[in-house]
């Protein structure tokens, strides 16, 4: 079967109701496109979420056969994505319960001992991912949100990388609006301090 | 004029456009007279939009295709898509 080289292009979402109507009405095809859309988004996601390229190709499958399965429970009235990153959010969970990651304390607060005062207070490069190259950038990126404690690294992927709001954010790790805003800003502060020796002006000492 | 733990306070509002107009001019004002915080706002900024515009890897053909399989095997198990499944 022919691979696209580039995800799809943003849907636009009445062409997406129509693919949920004709999949919930047992079109196979139409699941399929929807899933090609959102393959790559999901399968990063999952990596974020894991550290684990293994974890994240079967949390990518489990996500969408369950996804297929409980389709009928799909409210049309909100995003077809969002749903799927609940259900690809719970099977990470799962996940990383098996491998003995705390999961449980998701709704409390919690001091990782991790400062979010700024220590590198340097100049940023004013176009920092043009100083590596495109797979050396992923690692690095992908190497500091795997860093940050589970809590913040959810809420910064849910709110900065999946673009969900703040509302949908809460609504899903079932924490409240301000908790969301309070990780919010510590992973954002966290990422930044561990990204700072990468991207600033001036990188002597920066490991090769 | 705000200091630097004001800023701080407001910092995760004004990242997100959620600030007042009376809180962001604070903050803008504080922002052109502390460097420190300026690299704040700044490095916070090039973060957020370095994850947000990090090339999406399509996925190996043949993972697409696996769970194509796993699909049509199900779809053959039962004549329709939604079957409901035990909550966990």
């Amino acid at each position: 079967m022919a691979m696209n080289l580039q995800p799809a292009p943003p849907p636009a979402v009445d062409d997406e109701l129509s693919l949920v109507v004709a999949a919930q009405a047992g079109d196979l095809s139409a699941f399929e496109q929807l899933m090609r859309r959102y393959e790559p988004k999901i399968f990063r996601l999952a990596q974020h979420m894991t550290g684990s390229e293994a974890d994240a190709e079967d949390i990518l499958q489990e996500t969408f056969l369950k996804a297929f399965s409980k389709l009928d429970q799909f409210q049309r009235n909100s995003r077809f994505y969002t749903w799927l990153v609940r259900i690809a959010i719970n099977e990470s969970f799962m996940r990383l319960r098996k491998r003995r990651v705390n999961v449980v304390s998701l709704d409390q607060e919690i001091d990782t001992g991790e400062e979010t005062v700024p220590r590198d207070v340097a100049d940023w490069h004013p176009d920092p991912e043009q100083q590596y190259a495109r797979s050396e950038l992923q690692e690095i990126l992908n190497r500091a949100i795997g860093s940050l404690a589970l809590p913040y690294r959810m809420v910064f992927q849910l709110r900065d990388v999946e673009g969900l709001s703040t509302e949908e954010t809460a609504d899903l790790l079932q924490i409240s609006v301000p908790a969301v805003k309070s990780r919010l800003l510590r992973a954002r502060l966290q990422l930044r301090e561990k990204l700072a020796r990468y991207f600033r002006k001036d990188r002597e000492g920066v490991p090769q | 004029m705000i200091k630097c733990r004001q800023f701080f306070e407001q910092l995760g509002d004004y990242l997100d456009g959620d600030a007042g107009a009376a809180l962001r001019s604070d903050v803008e004002r504080h922002i052109g007279h502390c460097h420190d915080c300026w690299v704040m706002v700044d490095s916070c900024k090039k973060t957020i939009s370095i994850y947000q515009s990090q090339e999406l890897r399509a996925i190996p053909a043949e993972l697409h295709d696996r769970l194509m399989q796993a699909l049509e095997a199900r779809c053959r198990g039962s004549k329709k898509p939604a079957e409901p499944e035990p909550e966990r």
